[in-house]
């Protein structure tokens, strides 16, 4: 391990914040100025940060956190400025490093009303910062308070540049989020006092890995299954889960397009990073009682989604609900519990960041062009705008989980982990799961060329026919789109890039007790929450 | 209270008259204080308030603290019903009966009242029933003062009548200087405020 | 007849001259010196000293900053000072105190400067009263005496009612000043009453004393493990005094009435130092002088923390005007400070560190609330909400700074107000009762709805259309610009290193250690 590297993590974190705090003491007037400051500093952040992990992190070990940095931060209550970076916050921190600057480099000419590309870029820098830093993050409290920073600018992304019903929207995307992340500081801090080792010597800490060190041990039933469920009302709202995922489409209808992408490509992942970081590793026992009901949750996600997605008449809400969707197939793989099916999160987690943005980047564009998106009156993109209408059908594609796109790995496997859950975990129940994810899948594709159809194929409506406005895909997007379009590629024919990176990480956040089998497991010696059931049974 | 009962029927002459003037004056300062806020004139209702501080004063003596009685009678009666009645000339025409004074919900008032009262007397007989007052209430070591002394008689009388009086200007300047000094400034405040306050612009 | 034999014979002893450590008095001593001064200077310059008093008000507090630092500086090797008796104690939570008091009147006065100044009221009166209210403050930080926090008290609050009177020619403003006097006035019988009957319990005035006479039966000497009728109420009296002056419902029906008809340097007065004021005597009553009887104020202060962040988050949520909308907020505010007391008698230091961290951040942030407010009047002249939309349009500073401030009485990361509710939550947390989780959970939802009217405000600020289209931008005095800026820093700092607060309000002050 290489210890003279403690730096790299805080640098990756902040320079945003140092850029977003530079344009600030810059005039509103200097647009290009304002321009060149965010591209260079999210850019230049992407190409070193990429470039340096890439070179320095040891994949051999992509288990063990690396780039650690210890220091005091609020003595009082303990609470340590821990950062670090393992095979699970790898892929995450990368997509938020590609993402951001693809989001500068796509608003660079079309800054929505009421313009001001000054805010909105300091606010995408200020968003850099509080994502990186909640991916970085292995003291909760730390964690905490980056997942707070990331409200803010989303806030005034949708209230100020959002469309007709932002004030609605914006306000209900923030105080469902803060009401989850209200109870889950509760959580956090009932963590804090109720966790003792072996000897009975209080921990008093919020470092993640000495809690996860901890497990749960000691903690009476009551208590885990209540700690676990605070953290599930802060992570759940955000992923969102059904039934708390009704902040999600006004937010991403009203939002401006960057502020979809990036809603959809990071900020939900800090819920389902969440689960993976802190949930499941620290509270095992209750994870194994919690998980039967949050695959129900994630699969009613799934159907509730899609069937979302059929009622659907605006082509911004329809990705939305297909977000909920996709974002089941994440939850049920975590709730599987077991390796396969995490590791199949952390890709899909990935994977949705990358579809997802590229649709709403598309549907954004289209929005640019015919000034709606009310489904029925579009039609014929691949007509008047080819390019752009492939593109988008290469994303529909990749979205319904087409093999050989990174769609599938996140998908599939999340699928087939539900045949095998992790010890304690009904087998019955998850099995039953499956079948009902599966015909999910079905739905996905029913919708997803559904929307193809109404809006790439067929004629151009009446109304839009000779519309001059309606150009192909500029410079712009293509910059914006290729590295998003390249990766999917990539990774649906490389899976193993993500999930040779994870799985250590995966497999070591997980409790023994949970993927043990045979004699290993008869060896450990767990509680009884973790015995094995009979399949079937 | 019950107490005070058992005395009066048991004898003992001295507090058989004090327990006499006691309820005397207990009964005169309730129904004084009953008519200050019946009354429809606001004058009467005044003076009546004069009767309740004097009933107040009186107490004051029959628990032989008359520091605290003096003053009651200086600043209650003296000085504050007398401001009182000097803001109602300047400020109010008419003296005579006023409706306004009267509210309607008087009925809330007296219930409110007589519920504070059933909370307090529970409280108060709860805590101090069986209190006893000492003997010496002014609580002060005995010093022996020898038939034959060499003292000039004025340091002896004023050894002699140094009462609470003298103990409680001693600890405003010892123990309380500070809430003392602090009250001078609030009243320098308070005259400045009330300057301004009252000027016409 | 001799009736010499029949009186009881004095013990006089010699008058005792008092020992005062002349440097512990030093602050109060300063800030009196000055508020003399200016009194002198005004009677003897008349109009010509008149744009001065300002600056020599500030000057005032800055000077009785020093001894302020120069006592803190010592405290690691004198240990508390403690005078007459422990009836006056300089420790690190009164330095604490008077440093926030001082501060926040500081800031108070650099938002007077023009507001009075342009009004054309009463300058110099204005700024003693200013003085006068402050020393009373400062006196009430070392006060561990129940005369000495009565006369405290009163120091502090008859100038304030006199300064919500100041714009004589409003009848609102009559109608704020007047409200809060008889409101003021009640409480303080109320209160005193209170404290009547704890003197008549236990014989004594200073605090530890009153403790140690609260453990015991004042009769029998035997300890008691619950209390008596007598006790009860008396604790409770004196807490329902201070209760209005904090504002906690159900006691805080003059505050919206009085916020708005004050003068708006003398409203943010009030809502800040004087209300910081009520805490720290609560604070001092519970921690030092109730504290054996935590089975009484525990429940009194669990309803007042839950009635008042419910009540104040639920009214303000219908505001219409933005200095009411403070009033109700700030009555939330006094439930989330009241709440770590409602667990005080099991977790006394984290409850005391986080009342002290809140008191600090809340000053910094309200205050700075409270000077954006001001400085958008001066434009819109007015105080209604909707004169908040497109402030981003046109003063893009005042702006950003307002939503600083309302996000941080929100109390969302990384702004100050966010680790001011977290040390309330791990007060909360660490005791660990049914009770106290529920409180939590109170708290927890209590948050999302305060953020509902606070976001309101930010969304106006930077979504909506300035209200006549007028664009012209802000003039912002110099006095103003700094209380700004000392505000904006300070909420920041709190924020993002509240390591740096929470060194300063790791306090003790707990009763018998």
């Amino acid at each position: 391990m290489n210890y003279d590297n403690d730096w790299f993590l805080s640098v990756l974190t902040f320079t945003p914040l140092v850029g977003a705090l530079v344009m600030m003491l810059i005039p509103k007037a200097d647009e290009a100025f304002h321009k060149a400051i965010a591209l260079a500093v999210s850019g230049g952040l992407f190409l070193f940060g990429t470039f340096y992990l890439l070179t320095e992190f040891d994949f051999d070990n992509s288990g063990e956190m690396q780039f650690n940095f210890d220091t005091n931060w609020i003595s009082v209550i303990n609470s340590r400025y821990i950062v670090g970076i393992d095979g699970m916050a790898l892929p995450l921190v990368l997509l938020t490093l590609l993402v951001v600057p693809l989001c500068v480099i796509y608003s660079w000419n079309h800054f929505p009303e009421p313009a001001n590309p000054k805010a909105m870029l300091i606010l995408i820098l200020i968003l850099e910062t509080g994502m990186i830093g909640t991916f970085v993050a292995e003291d909760l409290i730390l964690f905490f308070v980056f997942f707070e920073v990331v409200l803010l600018p989303m806030f005034f992304m949708i209230a100020v540049w959002g469309g007709p019903d932002r004030r609605y929207a914006s306000l209900k995307f923030f105080l469902y989020t803060l009401f989850g992340s209200a109870l889950m500081i509760l959580a956090f801090l009932s963590l804090f006092f109720l966790a003792e080792d072996s000897a009975g010597n209080s921990l008093r800490t919020f470092d993640i890995q000495a809690l996860t060190e901890w497990g749960g041990a000691n903690l009476t039933r009551t208590a885990g299954l209540l700690i676990f469920g605070g953290m599930f009302m802060g992570f759940g709202i955000k992923v969102p889960m059904f039934p708390f995922h009704t902040w999600l489409p006004d937010a991403h209808t009203q939002a401006p397009t960057v502020g979809s992408v990036i809603l959809a490509a990071v900020l939900l992942k800090l819920g389902t990073y969440g689960f993976i970081r802190i949930a499941i590793p620290i509270l095992p026992q209750a994870a194994v009682v919690w998980a039967p009901w949050i695959g129900l949750l994630a699969v009613i996600g799934i159907i509730y989604g899609a069937l979302g997605c059929l009622a659907q008449t605006d082509m911004k809400r329809l990705i939305a609900f297909s977000s909920v969707s996709h974002m089941g197939f994440v939850m049920l793989g975590i709730a599987t519990l077991t390796t396969f099916g995490i590791n199949a999160a952390v890709f899909g987690m990935v994977a949705h960041g990358l579809i997802t943005g590229i649709l709403f980047f598309v549907a954004g564009s289209v929005k640019d062009r015919y000034h709606t998106l009310e489904i029925k009156r579009l039609g014929g993109l691949l007509i008047q705008a080819p390019r752009m209408g492939w593109i988008l059908g290469f994303a529909t594609m990749a979205s319904l989980g087409l093999p050989g796109l990174a769609g599938f790995w996140g998908e599939f496997p999340a699928i087939l982990a539900a045949y095998n859950p992790a010890n304690g975990v009904s087998e019955t129940i998850f099995r039953t799961y499956m079948v009902i994810a599966a015909v999910g899948t079905v739905l996905a594709a029913g919708y997803l060329l559904w929307l193809l159809q109404r809006t790439a194929f067929g004629e151009p409506s009446e109304e839009f026919a000779n519309d001059p406005e309606i150009v192909d895909a500029n410079k712009f997007e293509y910059v914006a789109w290729a590295p998003m379009l390249v990766l999917i590629v990539v990774l649906g024919i490389f899976p193993n890039l993500i999930f040779k990176t994870s799985d250590a990480a995966v497999e070591k956040s997980l409790h023994p007790c949970l993927i043990a089998e045979g004699d290993d497991l008869a060896a450990l010696d767990c509680p009884a929450v973790f015995d094995v059931e009979v399949a079937g049974g | 209270m019950i107490s005070l009962i058992a005395q009066i029927t048991t004898g003992d002459d001295l507090l058989v008259a004090q327990n006499i003037f006691w309820w005397f004056f207990a009964l005169v300062t309730v129904l004084a204080g009953i008519k200050v806020v019946t009354t429809d004139n606001i004058v009467h209702a005044a003076l009546y308030l004069v009767i309740v501080l004097a009933g107040v004063a009186v107490q004051f003596v029959f628990l032989g603290s008359e520091f605290a009685a003096v003053t009651q009678v200086l600043v209650y009666i003296g000085a504050i019903v007398v401001l009182l009645l000097f803001g109602i000339m300047l400020t109010r025409g008419s003296l005579g009966d006023d409706q306004l004074v009267d509210t309607e919900r008087r009925g809330m008032g007296a219930l409110v009242a007589l519920l504070l009262f059933g909370l307090m007397a529970f409280s108060l007989v709860d805590g101090f029933e069986d209190v006893v007052l000492p003997e010496d209430t002014r609580n002060l070591i005995e010093v022996e003062v020898p038939i034959d002394t060499d003292i000039d008689d004025d340091e002896f009388i004023r050894t002699q009548r140094g009462s609470d009086t003298a103990a409680i200007g001693d600890t405003i300047f010892e123990s309380y200087i500070v809430p003392f000094e602090a009250v001078s400034v609030l009243l320098l405040a308070a005259l400045i405020g009330a300057v301004v306050i009252a000027r016409k612009e | 007849m001799d009736f010499s034999a029949a009186l009881p014979v004095a013990d006089v002893v010699a008058f005792n001259r008092p020992a005062i450590d002349w440097h512990a008095a030093s602050p109060e001593l300063i800030l009196l010196g000055f508020g003399a001064l200016l009194t002198l200077v005004d009677v003897i310059f008349l109009d010509r000293a008149k744009q001065y008093t300002a600056a020599l008000a500030g000057i005032g507090l800055l000077v009785t900053m020093v001894p302020i630092l120069t006592l803190a500086n010592d405290m690691s090797e004198t240990g508390p000072r403690v005078m007459f008796d422990g009836a006056y104690v300089i420790d690190e939570f009164s330095l604490i105190m008077k440093a926030i008091f001082i501060l926040s009147g500081y800031v108070v006065i650099l938002l007077s400067t023009n507001y009075i100044a342009e009004g054309d009221y009463w300058e110099s009166e204005y700024y003693g009263l200013m003085l006068s209210a402050i020393l009373g403050m400062v006196v009430m930080a070392s006060s561990r005496d129940l005369i000495s926090i009565f006369v405290a008290f009163e120091l502090l609050s008859i100038p304030s009612y006199m300064l919500a009177t100041w714009k004589k020619r409003s009848l609102e403003s009559n109608e704020a000043g007047l409200k809060y006097y008889l409101m003021g006035v009640f409480a303080s019988a109320i209160m005193l009453y209170g404290m009547s009957l704890l003197f008549g319990a236990s014989g004594e005035t200073i605090l530890t004393k009153v403790n140690a006479s609260l453990s015991s039966d004042p009769l029998t000497g035997e300890s008691l493990s619950s209390s008596t009728p007598v006790l009860t109420l008396a604790v409770i009296f004196v807490i329902v005094g201070f209760a209005f002056k904090v504002s906690a419902a159900p006691f805080h029906n003059w505050a919206p009435d009085t916020y708005s008809g004050a003068p708006i340097p003398v409203t943010a007065f009030l809502a800040v130092a004087s209300k910081i004021a009520g805490f720290v005597a609560l604070v001092q009553l519970v921690f030092v002088g109730f504290y054996a009887r935590a089975d009484v104020f525990q429940p009194l202060m669990w309803i007042l923390a839950a009635a008042s962040m419910i009540i104040g988050n639920l009214i303000a949520l219908r505001q219409t005007d933005i200095v009411r909308l403070m009033a109700y907020s700030g009555v939330a505010q006094a439930g989330f400070i009241l709440a770590p007391l409602a667990v005080a008698g099991d977790v006394g230091d984290q409850a005391l560190a986080s009342i002290v961290s809140y008191l600090a951040i809340y000053a910094a942030m309200n205050l700075g609330a409270f000077a954006v407010i001001l400085a958008a009047a001066r434009k819109t002249g007015s105080t209604s909400i909707e004169s908040m939309n497109g402030l981003f349009s046109y003063a893009p500073g005042l702006a950003v700074a307002m939503t600083i401030f309302m996000f941080a009485l929100a109390g969302i990361p990384p702004l100050g107000g966010w680790f001011a509710k977290f040390q309330i939550f791990f007060a909360v947390v660490e005791q660990g009762g049914t009770w106290a989780i529920i409180l939590g959970v109170l708290l927890a939802v209590n948050s999302v709805i305060a953020l509902y009217y606070y976001a309101s405000v930010a969304r106006r600020i930077w979504a909506d259309q300035a209200p006549d289209g007028d664009l012209t931008p802000i003039r912002i005095p110099p006095s103003l610009g700094a209380a700004l800026v000392l505000t904006v820093v300070a909420t920041l700092v709190f924020g993002f290193l509240p390591g740096a607060v929470s060194q300063f309000t790791d306090v003790g002050l707990i009763a018998g250690g």
